[in-house]
């Protein structure tokens, strides 16, 4: 009997001993994900990146559109159809129009575009220093004890940049709406916007008439749930 | 009925404010169906492309009221919120926008990228590389963010915590990409399975545009670099598609015809047969071949040459160039004209980095163009360390 109870004994200690080892193997696979740790990195500044519509542009040659963080000296290209407006937080802001190619640079007091090619908008605020370059040198800087707004295009092909209020806002610069439909001015057969909203209120017909949202992600992501 | 014709109106001027940004008929629709989330959405999106993020935020927050569970609505109302510097508030909208769709890749995105500009590291990373988990596409703006905010390959590494061999070959083409010779090797080593040989070429030809010659070398041999020539002698075919370390042929040379000759040899059983027919453009390679080398150590360069029938103003000759920057280092005697028998030649010269060139051109002569005819033989390229 005492030699059975013995056996018995010894059974469940070791069924214990395996159950626990079994526990301590599971936890050590399941670590090595957990464990690695993130490096401790110095806080930057890092931008946002705003775009027209929702339209991804180009970062560093990579698809990008509202939301992207962005940091210093990334280039940001822009096609026909796309524009944006770069948050740099404390330092200011850059819009970006159609057909640009600028490189940002920033660090706490400075904020630089270097346009290889189209037109922006630099906003610096109250003690950073903005300026725009091009391959032709500095287009201007702003002063840091009031800030300033730089503007300039330098469309591909051009002798030299053309500086000065409202010549890159006309090239749609930003990434707010661009052209008559940014005013929300027109209407259809040129009624107006009252007249147009009157026609479609009272003549349309009752059918329910599926809704699309332009700025809407085509396809957020390839994952099913 | 009418709740069908109202619903009905509302949608078709949302539709056609979306499509001109009319805020009034935004309004309106809104008032036809104060209860429609679209409604309310769609005068959001058309305040926010109007720069109104303030009058955005209100409508968005009735949006998501009247309809819970849409992720895209949460999102819109996180980037509204951060628009205008409410960065926590962006972040409760980011976290409804997971919450409501856990296994999509771009709630993660967005959140993450949040948190990055919060200063959020830790948390940021764990989004970010939960968002290109599950959505590849954003492994590559991951890596951008990662380099971009450490500059260093183990901090990368560290941030981008790669769980498949894929991305870790992505990261060694990155930084192949940005001539991080070291960098790519300690990569490879790391990879669980051996480079297929078409990612190898592709990474030795990336680290060789960027002129990280000893590391493509390294790769490409799988050990570390040895001064030598490849193929000195002529006994292995020419690969004629430019392949780094191995002799590169000019091509579309029509007056100039490059064969291996068995029949006449300096060394071992083949040599280089040029043939001159005329025309020749000074100043371009006609032979070459990148080598490694030790910096500062002292190498002479030793080959063969003959020549039958060589006549030209402008001879043909050795030269040794750096093939970081291009500078020439040495030059040989130009070949002999007319006809000789095999002659030993030999160039010496100090390594200024860690690869040079080995080039077959010539100068130019006084009268232009610059004719070249007859035959010269190469063979037998050695290397010594003095």
């Amino acid at each position: 009997m005492k030699l059975k109870q013995r056996k018995a004994l010894t059974a469940v200690t070791a069924l214990l001993l395996f159950s626990v080892t079994q526990i301590g193997l599971q936890i050590g696979l399941a670590e090595p994900n957990s464990t690695r740790t993130t490096p401790k990195l110095p806080q930057q500044i890092v931008a946002r990146l705003a775009t027209r519509n929702n339209q991804p542009i180009t970062v560093n040659g990579q698809s990008a559109s509202t939301g992207a963080s962005l940091l210093t000296g990334m280039t940001i290209e822009t096609a026909a159809d796309q524009s944006a407006t770069v948050n740099v937080g404390p330092l200011g802001t850059v819009d970006i129009s159609t057909n640009t190619r600028v490189v940002l640079t920033f660090e706490q007091g400075n904020l630089a575009a270097q346009v290889i090619y189209g037109c922006v908008i630099l906003t610096a605020r109250k003690n950073t220093t903005g300026e725009i370059t091009t391959e032709k040198g500095s287009i201007g800087k702003t002063d840091p004890a009031n800030g300033g707004v730089l503007e300039m295009c330098f469309t591909q092909g051009a002798a030299a940049p053309v500086v000065g209020p409202g010549v890159a806002v006309g090239a749609g610069a930003g990434a707010g709406p661009a052209g008559a439909a940014a005013a929300g001015a027109g209407g259809i057969f040129g009624l107006g916007v009252p007249a147009t909203i009157a026609v479609l209120t009272a003549g349309t017909a009752a059918g329910v008439t599926p809704l699309f949202f332009p700025d809407d992600n085509s396809n957020p992501s390839p994952a099913t749930p | 009925m009418r709740d069908a014709a109202r619903i009905g109106f509302s949608r078709l001027l949302t539709r056609y404010a979306l499509t001109t940004n009319s805020l009034p008929a935004a309004d309106q629709a809104v008032q036809l169906t104060p209860a429609d989330p679209e409604a309310h959405r769609a005068r959001a999106l058309i305040l926010n492309r109007l720069r109104r993020p303030d009058e955005a935020v209100a409508s968005l927050e009735l949006a998501s009221s009247l309809r819970n569970g849409s992720e895209d609505l949460w999102i819109e109302l996180g980037n509204t919120r951060e628009e205008l510097g409410d960065s926590e508030g962006a972040l409760a909208a980011f976290d409804e926008a997971v919450r409501a769709a856990p296994y999509y890749a771009h709630t993660h995105w967005q959140r993450g990228n949040l948190l990055l500009r919060m200063g959020r590291y830790e948390q940021a990373f764990t989004d970010l590389r939960e968002a290109a988990a599950k959505n590849e596409k954003y492994f590559r703006n991951l890596l951008e963010l990662a380099w971009g905010l450490t500059r260093d390959a183990k901090q990368t590494e560290a941030l981008l915590q790669f769980r498949a061999d894929k991305d870790r070959l992505a990261f060694a083409r990155f930084l192949a990409q940005r001539g991080k010779g070291t960098e790519v090797v300690d990569q490879v080593r790391l990879l669980s399975a051996p480079l297929s040989g078409e990612n190898k070429d592709e990474l030795v030809r990336l680290l060789a545009a960027s002129r990280r010659f000893g590391e493509a070398f390294e790769l490409w041999q799988g050990r570390q670099p040895e001064a030598g020539i490849v193929n000195g002698s002529f006994e292995e075919p020419l690969v004629l598609d430019n392949v780094i370390f191995h002799w590169n042929l000019l091509q579309g040379q029509s007056k100039v015809k490059l064969a291996l000759d068995v029949s006449e040899k300096a060394r071992g059983a083949k040599s280089l047969q040029v043939v001159f027919d005329g025309e020749w453009a000074p100043g371009a390679t006609l032979l070459s071949q990148t080598i490694v080398i030790e910096p500062g150590r002292r190498y002479q360069l030793k080959f063969f040459v003959k020549t039958r029938d060589l006549v030209t103003g402008g001879p043909p000759q050795i030269v040794l160039t750096d093939a970081i920057n291009d500078r020439i280092l040495a030059k040989s005697d130009p070949f002999p004209s007319g006809s000789g028998s095999w002659s030993e030649m030999n160039v010496e010269f100090t390594a200024p980095s860690q690869s040079a060139v080995i080039s077959l051109m010539r100068d130019n002569c006084a009268p232009a163009p610059c004719p070249i005819f007859g035959v010269v033989w190469l063979d037998g390229f050695s290397l010594e360390t003095l």
